[in-house]
């Protein structure tokens, strides 16, 4: 440990030291006893400060939406020591006028889950419920109807991202039975059927709804960093952004190749643009407006490289005006995004 | 069940007890403020209760912080332009040094990002491997690297040098 390291943690010591918790348990103890027993119903009206922003691009390139997910698991009541389950319920916000959600059981049995789902009527009442098996070490999804779909993610699950025109509602407090529950909803008419979703696993690992990891690359810049992908099967590329919980899948024909794509802006201002090289593209460097950061990485084994750009406070847009790269031919081209 | 309820409980008061005072440290290194941070620091202790039943016995403090910085992170998010930078507590102490240090540490965490300083809260106050703090803020190893690079840079220009006398 050099000097300064041992002087900015004596310093971050000294400057924190007067600092006294004031905190009632009890009313931790009650308002966390409270939160537990109206988590579901806050869920349903979309009121959680905590909970995780997944953004789905809307296929027609209207603003993102955010989706309140992460229905926390209501144990099923117990008798006796019995094997790892969990009860969700995955409400639709705009439900047909014949049902209003999905209830979900998972009881796990050593390698296998029971997973049992009944459609909830308006007026409260289940219809009838189907019953599936399938292993928990593996992908498995079942459309409610056209416009819902559950899936059964094996953890660890760290991100999720829909296809454009699809919501996502992820449970992933469900530890003990080694799963991430998610529920895909339809959110937007004009798309086709239900394709898919893409998340991040452990280290970074990008994987599709087939279960196979997908070329991905962890794109930074100076703090910032990002997770770019591409599904040739799918017919998507998209983004992971955990510092803003934005995740999205688009539509292959959207791919900032030549051009940049804008990111959300942070909450801060802070500006990060990305883009891809064309095919076999290589070695680029970008030119960016002052203040600009920019890095690249190779997307897996995809034979694409992808770039990002990112600056605090920049006086203008984009930030990225030229990039060189070198092409299959060997040729350093040009162009301005 | 009674009595599970009451051990339930009485796990959680002793864990309040013996962690309140580290999480308003942290919470104030992240906000700069303390009122801030007593609140973050409850609304963080109630949400450790809702889960307690899952949260495994000697992961409850990184539990707890891992909401803190969630916290944290969205008070950013719906920040208003208002500072809340107010170091309520940066006032002048006994050794001289100690109050330099403290006073351009406490500048340094206010100039920078917010995800810069949640690195060098969690890496240097909290000790965090690099490895942890990449994974409670869901960044890249190298990200952590290059944001307490940055802090450290930062730091070393602003550094008077210590036992020197003044300039001429």
């Amino acid at each position: 440990m050099n000097d300064i390291e041992e002087r900015l943690r004596a310093g971050l010591r000294e400057l924190a030291e007067p600092v006294d918790a004031r905190v009632d348990a009890d009313a931790a103890l009650a308002g966390g006893a409270r939160l537990r027993r109206g988590r579901l119903a806050r869920w349903a009206s979309g009121g959680v400060a905590l909970a995780v922003l997944i953004g789905v691009l809307a296929w027609n390139g209207l603003p993102w939406r955010q989706v309140v997910a992460i229905p926390d698991p209501i144990a099923v009541p117990t008798s006796a020591p019995r094997a790892p389950s969990a009860m969700l319920s995955f409400p639709v916000s705009d439900p047909p006028q014949t049902w209003t959600g999905a209830r979900v059981s998972v009881v796990r049995t050593g390698d296998r889950l029971t997973v049992e789902l009944a459609r909830v009527q308006a007026n409260g009442d289940e219809g009838a419920s189907h019953t599936y098996t399938t292993a928990a070490g593996e992908f498995w999804s079942v459309p409610v109807d056209d416009d819902l779909v559950v899936a059964v993610i094996p953890n660890p699950v760290v991100s999720v991202a829909s296809l454009a025109g699809w919501d996502v509602s992820v449970n992933d407090g469900l530890d003990a039975l080694g799963i991430t529950v998610v529920g895909v909803q339809r959110s937007n008419p004009a798309v086709g059927a239900y394709g898919g979703l893409v998340w991040r696993g452990a280290n970074f690992d990008v994987r599709n709804s087939e279960g196979a990891v997908i070329p991905s690359a962890v794109l930074e810049a100076g703090d910032r960093s990002v997770i770019v992908f591409r599904d040739e099967g799918l017919g998507v590329w998209g983004y992971l952004d955990a510092y803003n919980d934005v995740h999205a899948a688009l539509p292959m024909a959207s791919e900032p190749t030549g051009a940049v794509y804008d990111l959300p802006k942070n909450p801060e201002g802070e500006v990060t643009e990305i883009g891809f090289l064309p095919a076999r593209g290589r070695n680029p460097k970008l030119t960016v407006r002052d203040g600009a950061m920019w890095g690249s990485a190779a997307v897996g084994d995809s034979g694409r490289v992808a770039f990002i750009a990112f600056a605090v406070s920049p006086a203008s847009t984009p930030l990225v005006t030229s990039v060189t790269y070198t092409d299959a031919s060997g040729k350093r081209m040009t162009y301005q995004p | 069940m009674v009595t599970r309820t009451t051990t339930r409980e009485a796990e959680f008061v002793a864990f309040v007890s013996s962690s309140s005072r580290y999480l308003a440290r942290t919470a104030y290194l992240l906000t700069g403020n303390s009122d801030i941070a007593n609140d973050m620091v409850q609304e963080s202790l109630t949400r450790t209760y809702a889960a307690w039943r899952r949260v495994r016995p000697g992961e409850a403090r990184a539990y707890a912080r891992r909401i803190l910085v969630n916290l944290n992170t969205d008070r950013w998010r719906r920040r208003t332009p208002t500072a809340t930078e107010l170091w309520d507590f940066a006032d002048p102490g006994n050794a001289e040094r100690t109050v330099d240090d403290r006073d351009q540490i406490a500048r340094m965490l206010a100039s920078l990002g917010p995800q810069q300083r949640r690195v060098i809260v969690l890496r240097y106050f909290d000790d965090l491997p690099e490895a942890e703090v990449a994974a409670c803020l869901g960044i890249s190893v190298g990200a952590v690297k290059s944001a307490c690079s940055r802090g450290l840079a930062s730091l070393r220009d602003d550094f008077a040098p210590a036992g020197k006398g003044d300039p001429t």
